[in-house]
């Protein structure tokens, strides 16, 4: 309410040579209000990548392979090591105490290190940055203050879609500022926060409430996890829809994050309609370098598993991410196995198929430890028995069921009511404006009235992408 | 060219935008900030803490948040029967707190520490001569279970009165039924308000006069009572806090309910004593507890000197449960700024028993093991 008015009144009266500038600052503000001294690192990274990303330009200018590719190990290692230590350190130590130590604190030494928010997202562009000039698929950055911009470009600083600086270079020099835009970016920022607001704050009850159940029944572990599977998609993807909504507002085209990914029909399928921007960066800078499926079957099908498996790490500093990385690998490589493809179209009963070993996965990547992933499992196959028991009954309530039903629909009408069509992508379209009948502007500007309303109402309400 | 449709979300965003930047502007100039976190050094500028407190300021001063939060539950009551967290919508107009529903994995670790922190309180009191009386109340949805309507109160809570009542007799701690009289009262009386966590004075009065056993109540030193009924008040229950809905849709508000307290004080002569100002006659009964007998609305303190015939130091408080007040006395008692007195009554609703953790209750000085 406070910061989006002032700084685009700031941008829009800005001249284009300075608007960089205008980001940066406001970026670097929106930063800071979660910690002054936090954005110290976030600095850092962008000088250290700017720095690194020069000095592999000049080894190539002076044909030297070897130094360009030094330079580039040594740019990945040094961002790789700050996400290594701000969001994998507790992780190790609590690891080795309960290894070996019974969980005793291993020293004081060894305090608790704050995760800095948005760090696994910044990290990353940081990462494609240096990997793009050393394989001259972008050119370095000239303009330190576009870089660092675009390092910081603050509708999806926190929580995504993670960009690559190649898709961006040329529209920090060059955008169409318009009112198509304007009203493209207006329309996906309120559909995105409706989906968050209206859809996944209303559903989040019910798994935040089954969840926190020792043995939940049959009844109550699906409809948990149906809960959750509805509240993830709509609270990450309407994050990432506010994303590109507000970077469509400033003239930027950003890719696309999801394309209906329940309807997928494999899990292969999945992989081009969930995050599509993280499952393009795991496969240009982790699976293509790993080999790809270019040394051989056993390596692909160990480069798949170890690419999952690492980008399930990415998600967070516990086993249970770990575990839903290695069952997305498994199931990629068991449908490779099988000739699967995403391009070709499977039977309509490789949906509910597909949707269950989804689901499942996001069982691991939810519960908060693994055994309570494996007391869901227990319950999801009715070990717990079935009925809805009365501790959970009287939680669960009329409202979020309404809104559950309702979100259900709209993910299978979605892909009818979209203008883009509802083919899976390589994770490398962006956003364009589409034509708005008055009708349609009337209806989203109610909606964003409403979830305005109900976001006041609920007062506060954290995106489950800002852990990451 | 620009079609209509996004002519009109330009202009929606536009407008919000321009209502954001007047409010700003407005909160800029004009808001009183509570600096709660902030302590001024610059440690708290770079860790967020001037940022959250300006970013609660903000939150909190929000023109439309009072009609967003009337609206929302304006939806939430009219459409499904729900209120916001906090309260659960019974039938005839009963409205119930969902802290007498909850029961969390971490319930039974709790309520055993609940437990043992009150026979080990009891066994100090004992070592000092003083008996303690444990008022334990029972949740308003077992009293009214038949307004409950469409809600089902969990089967874990139902036999919880008799094994907490149980446990604790077996180690001799006194705790007298007091559900019994509660239920077969409300056949006359209304022994707890509808719209409200709290018990109604008559309800106060049943347990005050089913509570200490006649023999102990003997044993008292009398003392000369006066006896003033208050004025009737209007009151608004405090679980209507959850549903507020302003002027919206009057037709779906909860009334007001009526209440007449009374006043029960000792004699002139034994206002001295009521201020236990360690002189050799220390007044004989201490209550603690929690809002049940910190609020004078429900007179329950009056009703106990009326019980009792004696004088009663009323050391409970209102809004820290049932332990903080006696964790709070307790310390008192030690460091002899009061007296140990012959009887405590520890009022004590059955709901909070399974909320404090074992860390907590020994944070509080209490003895969990």
């Amino acid at each position: 309410m406070a910061f989006l008015p002032i700084f685009l009144v700031l941008y829009f009266v800005t001249p284009f040579r300075f608007k960089s500038a205008v980001i940066l600052a406001g970026s670097y503000f929106f930063y800071a209000w979660w910690r002054v001294d936090y954005l110290a690192l976030l600095i850092l990274v962008t000088g250290w990548s700017y720095f690194v990303g020069h000095k592999i330009y000049a080894a190539q200018m002076r044909e030297d392979a070897k130094a360009s590719k030094r330079f580039c190990a040594i740019g990945v290692i040094g961002n790789l090591s700050v996400l290594l230590y701000f969001k994998y350190f507790n992780f190790f130590v609590d690891s080795v105490s309960l290894t070996f130590f019974n969980g005793e604190p291993l020293s004081p030494l060894f305090g608790q290190v704050i995760l800095p928010i948005g760090i696994s997202f910044y990290v990353f562009q940081a990462i494609s940055y240096v990997v793009d000039v050393a394989r001259k698929d972008a050119p370095p950055a000239t303009n330190l203050f576009d870089f660092a911009a675009f390092i910081a470009l603050f509708p999806q600083l926190i929580a995504g879609p993670v960009l690559r600086y190649k898709d961006l270079a040329d529209q920090f020099v060059e955008r169409e500022h318009s009112w198509e835009k304007f009203g493209e970016g207006s329309r996906m920022f309120m559909l995105g926060l409706a989906k968050k607001v209206l859809i996944a704050d209303s559903v989040a009850p019910i798994a935040d409430t089954i969840f926190s159940v020792d043995m939940p029944t049959f009844s109550e572990s699906w409809l948990c996890i149906t809960a959750y599977t509805i509240q993830l998609y709509f609270d990450f993807s309407g994050y990432s829809d506010m994303a590109i909504g507000l970077g469509l507002m400033l003239g930027f085209h950003f890719i696309r994050n999801f394309q209906f990914p329940y309807i997928s029909r494999s899990i292969t399928e999945f992989w081009r309609r969930w995050h599509l921007s993280l499952s393009a960066w795991l496969r240009d800078y982790l699976y293509i370098p790993l080999g790809g499926n270019r040394i051989g079957v056993t390596r692909t099908y160990v480069n798949l598993f170890l690419t999952m498996f690492l980008g399930g790490l990415w998600h967070g500093a516990n086993w249970t991410f770990a575990i839903w990385g290695a069952w997305h690998g498994i199931l990629l490589g068991i449908e490779r196995w099988c000739g699967v493809s995403s391009t070709r179209d499977r039977s309509i009963l490789y949906l509910p198929l597909t949707l269950v070993c989804v689901m499942i996965g996001w069982v691991f990547f939810r519960a908060e430890n693994v055994p309570s992933a494996f007391a869901m499992l227990s319950g999801m196959v009715g070990m717990h028995g079935f009925g809805m028991t009365d501790i959970v009954a009287w939680q669960v309530t009329r409202f979020s069921l309404a809104m559950l039903v309702v979100s259900i629909v709209i993910v299978y009408l979605e892909p009818y009511l979209s203008q883009s069509g509802s083919k899976p992508t390589k994770g490398d379209t962006f956003v364009s404006p589409e034509f708005i009948s008055i009708r349609h502007g009337l209806l989203v500007s109610s909606v964003g009235v409403l979830s305005l309303i109900k976001l006041t109402a609920d007062n506060d309400s954290p995106f489950l992408y800002f852990q990451f | 060219m620009t079609s209509t449709g996004s002519k009109i979300l330009s202009a929606s965003m536009i407008g919000l935008f321009a209502i954001g930047f007047a409010y700003t502007v407005n909160f800029a100039m004009f808001s009183n900030i509570d600096w709660k976190n902030n302590d001024g050094t610059p440690s708290a500028f770079l860790k967020g803490k001037v940022a959250l407190d300006l970013e609660n300021a903000y939150k909190d001063d929000l023109f439309f948040r009072e009609i967003s939060i009337n609206l929302y539950n304006v939806i939430s009551l009219g459409l499904f029967g729900e209120a916001k967290k906090g309260v659960l919508v019974g039938a005839d107009g009963w409205l119930y707190s969902t802290e007498e529903f909850s029961w969390t994995k971490d319930s039974p670790q709790n309520l055993e520490a609940a437990l043992a922190a009150v026979e080990n309180t009891d066994k100090l009191f004992a070592e000092h001569g003083t008996k303690l009386v444990v008022a334990l109340l029972p949740t308003k949805s077992e009293v009214y279970s038949e307004h409950l309507g469409s809600l089902r109160w969990p089967k874990v809570h139902q036999p919880l009165y008799e094994q907490v009542r149980g446990e604790l007799q077996a180690h001799s701690v006194l705790v007298p039924e007091l559900r019994k009289p509660l239920v077969e009262a409300k056949e006359h009386e209304q022994v707890f308000l509808k719209t409200d966590t709290h018990w109604t004075v008559e309800g106060a009065e049943v347990v005050a006069r089913n509570l200490v056993p006649e023999t102990l109540a003997e044993s008292l030193p009398p003392a000369e009572l006066t006896v003033e009924p208050q004025q009737k008040t209007s009151h608004r229950g405090d679980l209507l806090k959850f549903i507020k809905l302003g002027s919206i849709m009057p037709s779906l508000s909860y009334p007001d309910e009526t209440i007449q307290p009374i006043l029960v004080r000792a004699s002139v002569d034994d206002v001295a004593s009521l201020l236990d100002d360690g002189d050799e006659n220390p007044v004989p009964v201490a209550l603690a507890g929690t809002s049940y007998s910190a609020n004078t609305l429900w007179s329950f303190e009056s009703h106990l000197r009326n019980a009792l015939q004696t004088d009663v130091l009323n050391v409970a408080e209102e809004g820290k449960g049932p332990f903080d007040p006696m964790s709070g006395y307790l310390k008192k008692l030690e460091d002899g700024e009061l007296d140990y007195p012959q009887l405590v009554i520890w009022e004590m609703p059955i709901r909070y028993l399974d909320d404090y953790s074992p860390e907590l209750l020994q944070s509080l000085d209490f003895q969990v093991d």
